[in-house]
């Protein structure tokens, strides 16, 4: 006798279906994985850029730099700083973009570079000023001497003595490795990191006598909180003092909209898995229903019978969470790396955080017990008389009456919900509020609910529609399947529903996305007057290059016009936007569209601004308003001379001022983008050999043909998708097995049917057939529906984007659609599969007799 | 192939074990019976007595453990089950006790189950369809679902069903167990009268001494052998002899 308790049978179950209970797993560990992944994902990541922030800024307790960005200032002031009250040590710092030439090319037989960043220093200041350690070697003291970041020597195999090369905005320096420097607790791949001597940094990167930063320490620990408003008056405008915590939370707040999205998707998946839970324990009950009864006829209370399948849920969502949790491991490191490459830098080591361990486990306990309990409640409903009654076989032929009242308040919260999408896309590119992003996806899972309502009403007919096709395709089968799946309608419409979270989805952001490229495409084509362009190689903001690039490229024949961009992004609060300075040569290749009249443009000149239509829109701008931006010297008004209808660049947030505002109040005056024009008639081949020269020393820049760029920014776009449907796909592969599920449940309820079948002269693979056949309708109505919903969240995302600013048309995305489709008859073959080999293997004798 | 005598069903000498080991059961031990073509025969015995293993056998549904079965000449033991369910497709026809239709289909489609598997063109089964309709009696009630339909009615639509493609043997399993005597002997006579028309043989597995009265001849089953026989009894002769064996066994 090994059965002791009453609810060991709860496991004894577990083990007898173990089939199901693996099924059943699979969704939690699927759903608990990518919720740990993502967790763990985006840990990572605002952990690598808190690293990024605080080693760059220093672990100095204040930070003193030009307000509201990184531009250069005085050195002057550390003199300043330095005679303030409570100030112990002061160490300045030239922080400054450059590229580390790793001495490779890559597949277009460009120089291989990393983005960079080099701080010039004080040598006795040095360990305040960054916050790096010294792993090897000294800091470098005088001339051309650079301690480089202990990953990039590694990777170029220097040492101490050896000469490395970088490149700058005014060309290649060589600098000569004195010593190698560590991140203390960690390390961030991606990007390199230098110091060099102040003075000798000044010179190269062309800022005689400027500094960006100052790291202040406070000789004790209570005077920071005086010592920091002291700073803040007494250096004056233009000028701030900052925690150095202030900077990281700030990475920390834009990082939280990016988790809520994440989070989103990840909970589709494990919505989806709770389904598959509560499919599999509805299975069970009904398979158990006259042991249930016995049970019930032996004594066994109402209660007693719940918190057995209670139970088993637990158990079942203890071993997924569990396994998830080995699986969210492998899916983080698959996500950092598709992260990584679509946002361009990589990332080695994963922060794992208890957190996150602990949230995944309990996220997926909870919703494994969530969805048994409705069946836990049905299974305590099963009376004792069951135990004497013949099992009646499930649903009977004839599905029943619609409910009117669901499908209507399915519609109601699809007119609820959509909306709210409209509304997020609107605001998104300009806002990194975490409370719209939650309103906006509280407004996408409404809108879910809302078809999940509605699809019950929908299976019939859409099961009628495919009928014919499918009598076409697959015979007498093909049109029981399509009866069969809606017998158990509420089950179909719940397997449908979990598919068409996943297929809208893809389709909705496939839309988003096909429309945002076709109308950059079509931009490119359309108001694109340049043929070539020069732009960093990584498309690092930060990388400059000096006029005299622009000059030797104006020189070579056949050149027409040339026009370089300076760009600095400005975040205001929430609020991020990017401010341009363009010369007056840039409307001749940009065509703008500016409303505000022709010649608004030579406002600029006067230190008026053009503003994007999205930001205008915002801010309630128009032609003569006033904008505001926090620059260097402070916040200033600038007259607004237009609206710029076709903002490209900035997607609708630029501000464009002059070369010479740009330089004054936000300290940029490198170029970071060149566009140039060549001669009607002139040979482009040439002209691109001949630029290519020019951009031999510097390597950090790339030349792209307006075929490459349109190819650059198409390629750099669909690496950012595929980061998103890598995560929709896992809610998509779980609603799969719910297919599966569901399956094996029809198959289970109709043993009897199928022995008949099988006894009047269905064969083996006749039978499989109607199974999988009835996947490929209930797949189908998922997808179908899918696809419906999909398009109209898609259409709302880029009607809201479009209303936020940046015109976007809305282009359908045939090929996604389809192929959304295509996958659907996939999905209903292969989760057919398993259940249809069973199906075959009923043993007709046993079947026949089944009650 | 309708017309003229119907090959005979044989089994020589059939055994069936179930398990193996200490806990086998042997279910069949040495059946050797023959069936003339056209002969409505019926097999009773008590419960255990394996008359059901021997009508599962007789259907290809079960493979025996040893001996021969032989339907109208073609030796079944060896076919694959691809083989035995296209035999079962063109040869015969089952009638279960529970109707066994499928929810889904109206009656007629349920008839016409077994042609739409075989893939053959329905058009050429139309006058077949009426004329079954009105032997059952169901010529009213084609397009209702068998939740619609009465016992009685739902067995007759089985029969029907079996029926349909013409089979050489028809094999029942408990035709009239759910049923009351009056709806019953209606099944019974549909039966016979089908077997008569179109030459079929027809087994009956029957626990009903009524039922049995109807057949040609009654073949009395016990502990796996074959015990008894009987040439057109009446109801009365094959209840005492089924006494006989109850209180024997």
């Amino acid at each position: 006798m090994k059965l002791r308790r009453f609810y060991n049978l709860s496991l004894r179950n577990l083990g007898a279906r173990l089939q199901r209970t693996l099924l059943t797993t699979v969704g939690i560990v699927l759903g608990v994985g990518i919720v740990f992944g993502v967790i763990t994902l985006s840990d990572t990541m605002s952990g690598a850029f808190r690293e990024l922030f605080s080693r760059a800024y220093g672990a100095a307790d204040l930070t003193v730099t030009a307000a509201g960005g990184n531009g250069p200032f005085d050195e002057g002031v550390l003199e300043e700083v330095r005679a303030t009250r409570d100030v112990g040590s002061a160490a300045p710092r030239l922080s400054q973009p450059a590229s580390l030439l790793l001495g490779g090319t890559d597949e277009r037989g460009l120089p291989e570079v990393r983005s960079m960043r080099v701080f010039g220093v004080e040598p006795e200041t040095a360990a305040l000023a960054t916050g790096f350690e010294l792993a090897g070697g000294r800091y470098p003291r005088e001339g051309s001497e650079v301690a480089l970041d202990g990953n990039s020597a590694e990777s170029l195999g220097a040492r101490p003595g050896d000469e490395i090369r970088i490149g700058t905005a005014q060309g290649p320096v060589e600098l000569t490795v004195v010593g190698t420097l560590r991140i203390p607790g960690g390390s961030f791949g991606g990007v390199s990191f230098g110091m060099m001597p102040l003075p000798e940094a000044q010179e190269v990167f062309d800022k005689p006598g400027k500094i960006t930063g100052i790291a202040v320490e406070a000789t004790d620990d209570g005077a920071v909180a005086a010592l920091q408003g002291r700073l803040d008056d007494g250096l004056g405008e233009g000028l701030q003092a900052e925690r150095s915590e202030t900077r990281t939370s700030q990475v920390d707040s834009q990082f939280q909209a990016f988790r809520i999205a994440l989070l989103f998707f990840a909970g589709t998946a494990l919505f989806v898995g709770a389904f598959l839970v509560f499919n599999a324990l509805s299975m069970t009950v009904l398979e158990r229903t006259r042991e249930l009864g016995m049970l019930r006829a032996l004594g066994a209370t109402r209660a007693m019978i719940s918190r057995s399948v209670i139970l088993e849920a637990m158990v079942l969502g203890l071993i997924g969470s569990v396994l998830g949790l080995l699986l969210g491991y492998g899916m983080a490191k698959g996500l950092v790396y598709l992260f990584g490459r679509a946002f361009r830098f990589e990332v080695t080591q994963l922060s794992l955080s208890p957190f996150a361990l602990v949230a995944a486990v309990v996220v997926g306990l909870l919703v494994t017990v969530l969805a048994a309990l409705y069946p836990a409640l049905r299974a305590g409903r099963v009376s004792p008389v069951e135990a004497m009654r013949a099992r009646t076989g499930g649903a009977s032929g004839r599905a029943g009456r619609t409910p009117i009242l669901l499908p209507v308040l399915g519609l109601l919260l699809v007119g609820i919900g959509a909306p709210w999408t409209y509304y997020l896309a609107k605001n998104l590119s300009t806002e990194l509020d975490g409370l719209l992003y939650a309103s906006g996806i509280a407004g996408v899972v409404g809108t879910f609910l809302g078809v999940s309502l509605i699809i019950p009403a929908l299976v019939r007919p859409l099961a009628a529609l495919f009928s014919p096709f499918l009598r076409l395709l697959f015979g007498v089968e093909g049109k029981m399947a399509a009866t069969n799946a809606t017998r158990n309608r509420g089950r179909t419409a719940l397997t449908a529903s979990a598919l068409m979270v996943g297929i809208s989805l893809v389709v909705a952001f496939s839309a988003l996305g096909g429309s945002v490229l076709g109308s950059i495409r079509a931009y490119l084509e359309g108001s694109l007057g340049s043929d070539f362009v020069v732009q960093p190689a990584n498309s690092d903001f930060d990388v400059t290059f000096s006029g005299k690039l622009e000059e030797a490229v104006a020189r070579v024949p056949g050149v027409a016009e040339t026009t370089g961009i300076a760009t600095t992004i400005r975040r205001d609060g929430r609020e991020v936007s990017v401010v341009l300075g363009v010369d007056e040569r840039y409307p001749e290749i940009f065509r703008l569209n500016i409303d505000g009249g022709t010649d608004a443009f030579s406002a600029l000149d006067e230190g008026g601004a053009l503003v994007g239509s999205q930001l205008a829109e915002k801010r309630g701008l128009e032609a003569g308003s006033t904008v505001e931006l926090q620059g260097i010297r402070g916040t200033r008004e600038y007259a607004v001379a237009g609206i710029v209808e076709n903002d490209l660049l900035a997607a609708g947030t630029g501000v464009y001022v002059s070369k010479e505002t740009m330089a004054r109040d936000f300290g940029v005056d490198s170029d970071g983008f060149l566009a140039i024009k060549a001669e009607p008639g002139a040979d482009r081949g040439e002209i691109g050999r001949e630029v290519g020269a020019v951009l031999k020393d510097y390597p950090q820049l790339t030349l792209y043909s307006n075929a490459e760029w349109k190819e650059q920014i198409e390629s750099d776009f669909n690496r950012q998708y595929v980061f998103f449907y890598a995560i929709m796909g896992v809610s998509v592969a779980v609603s799969a097995f719910g297919v599966v599920n569901t399956l094996s449940m029809s198959v289970f309820e109709r043993t009897r049917e199928i022995g008949i079948l099988r006894a009047i002269g269905t064969t083996r693979f006749q039978v499989g057939r109607l199974i999988i056949d009835e996947g490929v309708v209930i797949s189908l109505i998922g997808c179908t529906v899918g696809i419906v919903v999909g398009s109209l969240l898609g259409y709302l995302f880029v009607l809201g984007s479009s209303a936020g600013g940046f015109e976007v048309a809305f282009y359908y995305p045939q090929i996604p659609a389809i192929l959304a489709l295509v996958s659907g008859l996939f999905i209903g073959v292969f989760a057919g599969l398993l259940p249809a080999r069973s199906a075959a293997r009923t043993n007709i004798v046993e079947a026949v007799q089944y009650e | 192939m309708n017309e003229g005598a119907k090959a005979a069903v044989e089994v020589v000498d059939l055994g069936k074990t179930y398990g193996s080991g200490p806990t086998a059961v042997r279910a069949l031990k040495g059946i050797s019976l023959g069936f003339a073509g056209g002969e409505f025969a019926a097999i009773m015995g008590p419960s255990g007595s394996g008359k059901s293993t021997l009508l599962h056998i007789l259907g290809a549904l079960e493979e025996p453990s040893s001996g021969r079965v032989v339907i109208g000449g073609t030796e079944l033991s060896g076919l694959s089950d691809k083989k035995l369910t296209l035999l079962r497709r063109a040869r015969m026809g089952f009638v279960f006790q529970a109707y066994n239709l499928i929810p889904t289909l109206t009656s007629e489609e349920n008839v016409m189950l077994p042609v739409l598997i075989s893939g053959e063109g329905t058009a050429k089964y139309e006058e077949r369809l009426d004329e079954l309709f009105s032997l059952v009696g169901l010529g009213k009630r084609r397009s209702h679902r068998p939740d619609e339909l009465s016992g009685g009615e739902q067995q007759r639509v089985a029969i029907a069903r079996a029926l349909v493609r013409g089979p050489d043997l028809i094999l029942a399993d408990e035709p009239t167990g759910n049923l009351d005597s009056k709806t019953g002997a209606g099944v019974l006579d549909l039966l016979r009268e089908s077997a008569a028309r179109y030459g079929q043989t027809v087994v009956m597995v029957t626990h009903d001494a009524r039922a049995a009265a109807v057949a040609d001849r009654v073949v009395f089953l016990a502990d796996g052998k074959v015990v008894d026989e009987a040439r057109e009894p009446d109801a009365d002769e094959i209840f005492e002899r089924i006494r006989t064996l109850e209180s024997a066994g």
